[in-house]
């Protein structure tokens, strides 16, 4: 009885974790659907910077996401470890591309740090907290705040 | 006062310049902005009265009696701060792992963990306005960990521990310009910095559980 209280009231949640340089970061498994190998890439003239390409999804067309762009770290060829995460983020589908996919962690929601207050940049936004994880630390991102409306609206029109 | 005894004694023009750029300086550097510990006397009402001369309002808490300063280098230069605003020093060395987040201004220089706390590391240097001479690689950086919002202040060599009292320090009253000043340590003419203006509210929010 009492365990299913702190259940509800320390809920856990699973996160899907990658690497990025020498970080790695979790998103919620709840809004990752799959996870490809890094097959052909479609580029986009004249789409935004942090738009790789589209790919061919059994017949949807998704619209992958330069992940390191976004998240103003240096370029990196995609190379056998990287991966397209098919997340749907606000009803939207859309790739991230990143440098690998890790694992899958179990987080309690009192293991959760808010991330620091600090940054007024917008890829500031979406970093939704902290957590101590096998002696380092992962770095959680919000998936529906990875897009703001602008980049929405110029998603919908590639 | 003695300035205007002496300009009703002088009559040279160079004089009357002089006298005016001076009591000009008096007035800029004690009454304003600067304030100087007061030296009262029963003669000097006016001074003695005039909240800018070791107004205790404007003293930082930690400053009402004796207190401890830690001396640090960063660069060149040798800051201080107060030891009851910083709970504990860390040595930064290269099993130091740093998360950098993405998005943060360049002052923010990541989270580390220090006996299973995260802390967030602020580059002093930046904050104070100065450019980074102390790299990550450093193996002087030394973090000082202040008592709010988990923040870590990284610096270089740690110098000195100190006992000062307050009258040891120049205190600056006007601070709406580098307000992490706090005052000036007299006898080694070095800042004394208040860290809780080093790191405004804006910034010092604390990390917290996310519910």
């Amino acid at each position: 009885m009492s365990e299913a209280l702190a259940r509800r009231s320390d809920p856990v949640n699973q996160w899907v974790t990658f690497r990025l340089g020498d970080e790695t970061y979790g998103i919620n498994v709840m809004q990752v659907q799959e996870v490809l190998r890094v097959t052909e890439i479609a580029p986009v003239p004249g789409a935004p910077d942090y738009v790789v390409g589209i790919i061919n999804l059994r017949g949807n067309v998704v619209t992958v996401i330069d992940t390191r762009r976004r998240f103003a770290l240096p370029p990196k060829q995609p190379d056998e470890a990287s991966r397209i995460v098919i997340i749907e983020a606000d009803d939207q589908v859309i790739g991230i591309l990143v440098d690998s996919v890790a694992e899958v962690v179990e987080l309690r929601a009192s293991e959760i740090e808010s991330a620091p207050s600090v940054g007024n940049e917008e890829s500031a936004r979406y970093i939704q907290g902290v957590t101590s994880h096998n002696g380092d630390l992962l770095i959680l991102v919000d998936l529906n705040q990875f897009l703001n409306d602008e980049d929405k609206a110029q998603l919908d029109l590639l | 006062m003695k300035a205007d005894r002496l300009a009703r004694s002088t009559t040279g023009w160079q004089d009357q310049v002089l006298l005016f750029y001076l009591r000009n300086l008096l007035n800029q550097t004690y009454g304003q902005s600067e304030a100087l510990p007061a030296e009262r006397t029963d003669s000097d009402s006016v001074a003695a009265s005039q909240p800018v001369l070791s107004a205790p309002a404007a003293l930082p808490d930690w400053a009402q009696s004796e207190f401890q300063v830690v001396y640090f280098r960063i660069g060149h230069t040798v800051l201080a701060a107060p030891l009851t605003e910083v709970r504990r020093i860390e040595r930064l060395d290269d099993s130091t792992r740093v998360t950098v987040l993405p998005g943060k201004p360049d002052w923010f220089q990541g989270l580390t963990r220090f006996q299973g706390e995260i802390i967030q590391l602020a580059d002093t240097e930046l904050l104070i306005g100065g450019k980074r001479s102390i790299s990550l690689e450093d193996s002087h950086r030394h973090a000082l960990l202040l008592n709010e919002g988990r923040w870590g202040l990284v610096c270089g060599e740690i110098v000195d521990m100190v006992r000062l009292r307050e009258s040891d320090v120049r205190w600056r009253v006007n601070r709406s310009r580098r307000a992490w000043a706090a005052g000036t340590i007299i006898d080694r003419l070095c800042v004394l910095v208040d860290p809780r203006s080093l790191i405004p509210a804006s910034r010092s929010k604390n990390l917290r559980v996310l519910r």
